[in-house]
């Protein structure tokens, strides 16, 4: 849990991550998929010249198979945040490692789900083949499948997130609480090694939410993976994570690195009565809206 | 002659779906036979269907020419002619005079030149949708030949090439591509960032981003294109016959129209009308068959 902002934690930068070693994480035991950033921050110029800082370098470590997520105002350098570990931008300073790949464009161990869907999803493409879409640009060795087996596959898919049937309609036909499951799917068939979420059920009604809040919670167990999560609702962040990071306004920076201590699995009645809950809430709650 | 379909909004244009709206939908069995509506509101059911679909654009057309025909028969003028007469010459040259012969060969030269100008406007346009630097380098040029009328350029391509066929091929090229151009182009750069960043975070290739991403997406925007680059053409390839031919079918009009022939002139141009509305019609069903996920999301 290393951040600039809290020298008193107890875990240290991954050293292990040089760039240029092993490319295959998984196939050389011992080097781990942690996420390294070290003194990662960006800057950027502005059209007036100025130049604004979107994210004051930050040091820290998410292990690999953590929830994380990332909460904050607006314009606190969350979603900036993300897309620097997704490689969409590039840091102005420092690095981001992901086990031992540097991060310098898209890593193929990560895939990303927007919030708005309805952009990200190819509208033209029916459902299956838009999870057909994530299968062919899979991370990893690509296996030659039979197309019947591709359809096999991508309907395991769609039956994992509760979408079971729906291979031949348009995302157009769907709710969007379905096309954002689709979304998922499609980035699941990927076989990703990490999970980069933006916001993702912040378009979606408040049951559909929580639905989707607990199919995330049920993919990341089944599929061990490493997820980070950005969001501006932080009950959603405490809910959802075992580690919570709250960014300070204007990209000034960790505020508060917290875990959440609470066992999985979580049932949405139960951990919004916990204690812990509870007093986390208070805390990061106060925090963003500058009560502390 | 794109226009008037133009006009409309794409999801709620012709066929038998849009005369199934909701409201005049008969009841089904849900309501059971022993529920019928009363004669009156069936009547006016059907009313209003058949006016809301083109049934009733159709019958407007047959009444115009009912009209012309009776009208034609009370007080006989030799300059305008009747619609039977202008058949009857009709079926004669389609069948033994020039009008197919000449209206063949002017679908040839334009079915090359537009073979030439969709390939090219689209691969100009789409890349300048896609690559801001192409963008820069083409689009002045663009702007500027797109804007010049083809017809004011027209005697600068009969004094380089003379009255013959490359000369009409360049005619029909130069004034297809740039429907091509600017659709393509309209498409290509229609696609959202998130678009192009969801194409990014699968790591596809340049390649494999333009096969998968921007050319479906910008598929129905050159279907548009092709549409109004035909009927561009179609315009071009009678005036050209007119202004610098030796036959095709503008050439057969002019002919038709020196010689007083009124009722061969009239066919000609039924005829060509004829065309427009057949290519028109194909183009239709290509976007409609192209943009299908579009009217079932919208659910029609």
């Amino acid at each position: 849990m290393t951040s600039t902002e809290s020298p008193a934690v107890d875990r240290e930068v991954d050293g292990g991550a040089a760039p240029g070693s092993v490319r295959d994480i998984r196939a050389h035991s011992g080097l781990s998929g942690d996420i390294v950033l070290a003194d990662a921050g960006k800057d950027y110029v502005a059209l007036d010249g100025n130049v604004v800082r979107a994210l004051r370098p930050v040091s820290l470590t998410i292990d690999q198979g953590s929830f994380v997520s990332v909460v904050g105002r607006s314009g606190c350098g969350k979603s900036t945040f993300l897309r620097l570990v997704a490689g969409l931008e590039t840091v102005s300073s420092g690095s981001i490692h992901i086990g031992a790949d540097r991060v310098d464009g898209p890593p193929d161990s990560a895939r990303y789900v927007f919030q708005n869907y309805n952009e990200s999803l190819l509208q033209w493409r029916t459902v299956g083949d838009n999870v057909r879409f994530g299968l062919r640009h899979r991370h990893g060795p690509r296996r030659a499948h039979s197309r019947a087996e591709e359809n096999e596959i991508i309907n395991g898919y769609l039956a994992e997130v509760g979408l079971a049937g729906t291979f031949s309609r348009y995302p157009g036909e769907l709710s969007g609480g379905m096309q954002q499951r689709v979304a998922i799917a499609r980035a699941l068939a990927a076989s990703p090694q990490v999970l980069l979420l933006d916001e993702p059920f912040s378009a979606v009604d408040a049951l559909s939410r929580s639905n989707l809040q607990d199919l995330l919670l049920r993919i990341w167990r089944q599929h061990d993976l490493t997820v980070l999560f950005v969001t501006h609702d932080i009950e959603e962040a405490l809910f959802l994570s075992q580690r919570v990071i709250v960014l300070h306004e204007a990209g000034a920076g960790i505020a508060r690195d917290a875990t959440v201590d609470i066992p999985y699995p979580r049932t949405q009645v139960d951990v919004r009565e916990d204690p812990r809950y509870l007093r986390l809430r208070r805390e990061v709650l106060g925090l963003v809206l500058g009560l502390e | 002659m794109a226009d008037l379909t133009e006009a409309r909004p794409p999801a709620t244009t012709r066929g038998p779906q849009t005369t199934g709206a909701p409201t005049t939908v008969p009841p089904k069995a849900a309501t059971g036979p022993a529920e019928r509506p009363p004669a009156s509101i069936r009547v006016g059911r059907s009313l209003l269907r058949f006016l809301r679909s083109r049934a009733s654009g159709w019958t407007l057309v047959a009444l115009v020419i009912v009209f012309w025909q009776i009208s034609s028969e009370i007080h006989f003028n030799p300059t305008i002619s009747a619609p039977d007469r202008i058949a009857q010459t009709w079926l004669h040259e389609i069948t033994q005079g020039q009008l197919l012969p000449d209206l063949g060969r002017t679908l040839r030269t334009m079915a090359i030149g537009f073979a030439l100008a969709v390939p090219l406007g689209v691969g100009i346009g789409f890349l300048m949708g896609r690559s801001r630097i192409v963008w820069g380098l083409l689009e002045p040029t663009v702007e500027v030949l797109r804007l010049t009328p083809t017809t004011a350029i027209l005697p600068i391509f009969v004094l380089f090439l003379g009255i013959g066929e490359s000369m009409k091929i360049a005619v029909f090229l130069a004034a297809g591509i740039f429907p091509m151009i600017i659709n393509a182009y309209a498409g290509a750069r229609g696609v959202s960032k998130v678009l192009n960043q969801t194409a990014q975070t699968y790591r596809l290739t340049w390649w494999q981003t333009q096969r998968e991403i921007a050319l479906p997406y910008a598929t129905p925007f050159i279907l548009v294109g092709m549409r109004q680059s035909l009927g561009i053409s179609l315009v071009l390839a009678v005036v050209v016959g007119m202004l610098a031919g030796n036959d095709g079918i503008g050439f057969y009009i002019l002919n038709a129209q020196q010689t007083f022939n009124i009722n061969q002139l009239l066919a000609a141009v039924v005829t060509v009308a004829f065309v427009g509305y057949v290519f028109n019609s194909i183009f239709l069903l290509a976007e409609r068959r192209t943009t299908r996920w579009r009217r079932i999301a919208s659910g029609e």
